[in-house]
């Protein structure tokens, strides 16, 4: 990509931002529809963890963050009804469609028809309820793309209705800015899907003494969490999956280093299906992984896998015990051969001939590059390695740590197609994965945490058709297209 | 697949095939440096300097031959001579590089396996002095290979001693580990002034290891050419079970990221221990040929020996057995090539090695990729 297209990319989001709080202060005229009552009913859950911030600041006539909507009835709901092409539910063809896996410019006037020039600030300002197509629209028109239905650039990211941008909007202080009920405020509410070029997310709030107070005051009250804790008409907790549980936590509290990155963490894996672990940047999905794996100690809580009492034991006996891990640095070995690293994989001596020919059908460079050394891979080849040293054996649980972050999209569709061939499989996989729309196509379960907690728990499905769940779980603006 | 990422893999360039194999070419490299840097020295005749041959280019085709003549044979003595340092010093540093790979261990107490083996082996050749005077090879080697043995299984069984009980405690504390292990080499040399004495031994090699071969009048010392074997062979071996045994390809892999290793269900610390015991009875061997070269062992050889090691760890990159090995040859030449030609500068030969080596390749010359990369 050039720098051009950066720079035009930067100019269009400010203006953007601008249009948006525009927007928001029109909003907090009166002149846009009042807020939804039931998203208004959250805000008590963060704000009162934050007595102290006020006094930091001083910022109460702040219009966009008490008063703000969550927009979702207005702009969401229309656009929830209309799925995007090329992204079906879970289990469609998603892979094999010619499109790709964000958001397809649809004509605006289809997605939202009572919205004028002022309707892509107003859906950007309700972040979440951003109706597909609209952001992409305005990219490929003033980018002077041609407008064939396409995303030209390989960057999914351009879907985006908001980057995170500098606390424009988010107020003085970036603790309060985290705890604003208003996701179109927030410079976090970037959408799930990862872009190669994607900028490093503003510093997880939780590093903060403030927050930690914060947790302090919420002793967590059950696997849900602080933030069940606190009363709101939130989703209740999903039941616990009903049949065999392969892997189970239960209070997992983690600390690296003085940060207590895990709060409470408790949620259960059903085996043979494929559980989705999701949320926002920063909120120890990777730790929550890293723990399983016992490369992380947990302070608390209990582990159990398969039957047994697992967070004391150490890295190497986890693995035995048949857990793969694929982690979110795929940890290639570079000065090793391709066919070195697979046979890392394999416990036995001998690597086995059936899933080498499996894993070549999936992954056909890595035949390619038997011999060659796994460090002159490209990132997508590497991550197809580091798949592949985890699938050589067959394992009883898959850990994969973001497996289509930064890949080109049709690597990262290799990489879904291979991944639900192993779900075809009837393996059991927990994931961790930014790009909703690969976490729908391939999740049977999901978990969603936030600031080291278990949030919501439950079937995929019932996350996937809701718009308003995902927005308020996650800021999730990208659910619209669902 | 698209073409994108199928061109991930892009045919090196001739530039970095010669930057690859550049470490190996500098140690012939080296050795032509020092004869022509001998030959040069020779030129002047009599009554004549150095400076003004060199401003005569006239006179130098008259002169060159005669003098690369002359020194020829001096330079196959002085390489050799290189060489046989080079490869003892390897012999010490290969489990020093190996260790520091695998666990991110800086163990300052390598020297102590150094003395301890060579006190070793001297007392198992001082026994063994019949062997010793006997004017047959086999029964010399035989001598020499009770020592080595010896003194391998000592300095092991001290190397898994010293891992229990010294460096298991400061896993993943440098400042730690070069405090206690520093102490652990001070205690090492004053328990063998306890065991030993506080005299140095002087030893004599074995009767048919004495002297020197001629070959085509040049005299190659009988000794040198058995270290250089020595450290080939144990060169070679190491290659072989780095590259083609599973022990070896978990020790390469966690050179370069451990903790992958460990998540891939292989006990790294079991792997570790046998590399510490593998490198600290190396480091013996090297001690009872280093003694026998020198024909003295005192409790402190280790510690000054350690000097020349660190450096040979550095400019070879940590982790990398081959880097070690090259590096040492490296050392081993410049210290007796600048040792011969101006003899001044060999006290400042190593550091010059290094620091060219590292501003030419500031991790050394063959470092580990050290994983994490994406």
């Amino acid at each position: 990509m050039s720098d051009k297209d950066d720079t035009e990319r930067v100019h269009l989001r400010v203006d953007r931002l601008a249009a948006a709080m525009d927007a928001a202060r029109a909003r907090a005229r009166g002149e846009v529809p009042a807020p939804a009552p039931g998203n208004v009913g959250e805000i008590p859950a963060s704000q009162p963890s934050l007595p102290e911030a006020s006094d930091e600041s001083p910022a109460p006539p702040n219009p966009t963050a008490p008063a703000a909507p969550f927009g979702n009835e207005d702009s969401g709901a229309p656009a929830m009804e209309k799925p995007a092409p090329g992204i079906g539910p879970a289990g469609s063809s998603y892979p094999h469609e010619p499109e790709p896996a964000w958001p397809v410019p649809t004509q605006p006037d289809s997605a939202q028809p009572d919205c004028q020039p002022q309707l892509s600030a107003d859906a950007d300002l309700s972040g979440q309820a951003d109706p597909p197509g609209d952001a992409p629209q305005a990219d490929v028109s003033a980018a002077s793309v041609p407008q064939d239905g396409t995303v030209p650039d390989p960057m999914p990211g351009d879907a985006a209705p908001l980057e995170p941008l500098p606390d424009a909007t988010a107020g003085p202080v970036p603790a309060e800015a985290s705890h604003s009920p208003d996701p179109g405020s927030d410079p976090r509410t970037e959408p799930l899907i990862l872009t190669p070029d994607f900028t490093a997310p503003p510093p997880r709030p939780s590093l903060d003494p403030l927050d930690d107070r914060t947790r302090a005051d919420f002793p967590a009250a059950g696997p849900i969490g602080a933030a069940a804790a606190v009363p709101h008409p939130a989703v209740p907790p999903a039941p616990r999956p009903a049949g065999p549980v392969l892997l189970s936590l239960e209070g997992v509290r983690t600390d690296i280093g003085r940060y207590h990155i895990l709060g409470d963490v408790g949620f259960d894996v059903p085996t043979g299906a494929v559980t989705m672990l999701l949320g926002r940047n920063g909120v120890g999905k990777t730790t929550t992984l890293r723990t399983i794996m016992g490369l992380w100690r947990a302070r608390s809580g209990e582990i159990r896998f398969a039957g047994n009492r697992i967070e004391r034991w150490p890295t190497h006996r986890i693995a035995r015990a048949g857990v793969g891990y694929v982690p979110e640095s795929m940890a290639i070995f570079g000065d090793l051969t391709v066919a070195e690293n697979v046979a890392l994989g394999s416990v036995s001596k001998r690597v086995p001939t059936d899933r080498l020919d499996w894993l070549f059908s999936l992954f056909p460079p890595l035949a390619t590059f038997w011999r060659a050394p796994a460090g002159n891979l490209s990132g997508g080849q590497k991550q197809m390695l580091a798949l592949a040293r985890a699938l050589v054996q067959k394992r009883r649980l898959y850990l994969i740590d973001e497996p289509t972050k930064g890949l080109a999209p049709t690597v990262v569709d290799t990489v879904v197609a291979a991944l639900r061939d192993l779900k075809l499989q009837g393996a059991t996989v927990l994931m961790v994965e930014q790009n909703f729309a690969v976490a729908r196509a391939l999740g049977d379960r999901c978990v969603v945490m936030d600031d080291g907690r278990v949030t919501w728990s439950g079937v995929m499905a019932d996350l996937a058709q809701d718009a308003a769940l995902q927005t308020r779980l996650m800021g999730l603006s990208l659910g619209v297209d669902a | 697949m698209t073409g994108t990422a199928a061109a991930g893999l892009t045919a090196p360039g001739a530039g970095a095939r010669i930057g690859a194999a550049m470490p190996w070419l500098l140690v012939p490299l080296l050795m032509l440096a020092g004869l022509l840097a001998m030959t040069v020295q020779a030129m002047p005749g009599e009554g004549e300097t150095l400076a003004a041959l060199l401003a005569d280019p006239g006179l130098w085709p008259l002169r060159a031959p005669a003098a690369l003549e002359a020194v020829l044979a001096s330079w196959v003595t002085l390489t050799l001579a290189g060489l046989a340092m080079g490869m003892m010093v390897f012999l010490m540093a290969s489990g020093l590089t190996l260790i520091f790979g695998l666990m991110d261990v800086i163990n300052f107490g390598h020297g102590a396996f150094v003395s301890l083996g060579a006190f070793v082996g001297v007392s198992v050749l001082a026994a063994l002095a019949g062997w010793m005077a006997a004017p047959s090879l086999p029964l010399n080697l035989a001598a020499v290979g009770a020592a080595v043995l010896a003194a391998m299984a000592v300095t092991g069984a001290a190397g898994y001693a010293f891992e229990r009980v010294i460096v298991r405690p400061v896993y993943g504390a440098h400042l730690k580990q070069i405090l206690v292990t520093v102490g652990g080499l001070i205690i090492a040399e004053q328990l063998i002034y306890v065991i030993w004495g506080p005299a140095e031994i002087y030893i004599s090699r074995p009767e048919m290891l004495k002297g020197a071969m001629v070959f085509g009048g040049v005299a190659l010392e009988t000794y040198r050419l058995l270290a250089v074997a020595v450290g080939l062979a144990v060169f070679a071996v190491m290659g072989a079970v780095l590259r083609l045994t599973r022990i070896g390809l978990i020790v390469r892999a966690g050179v370069q990221d451990g903790e992958m290793v460990e998540a891939l269900g292989y006990r790294l610390r079991r792997v570790f221990i046998g590399v510490f015991v593998t490198g600290s009875a190396l480091a013996g061997l090297g001690g009872v040929l280093w003694a026998l070269y020198q024909e003295v062992v005192t409790a402190h050889m280790g510690a000054d020996l350690m000097v020349l090691v660190f450096v040979v760890v550095i400019i070879g990159g940590l982790g990398s057995v081959t880097g070690c090995f090259l590096g040492a040859l490296m050392i081993g030449l410049v210290q007796n090539y600048t040792a011969f030609v101006e003899p001044k500068l060999a006290l400042v030969s190593t550091i010059a090695v290094l620091v060219l080596v590292l501003m030419w390749r500031p991790t050394g010359m063959l470092a580990r990729d050290r994983g994490r990369q994406s």
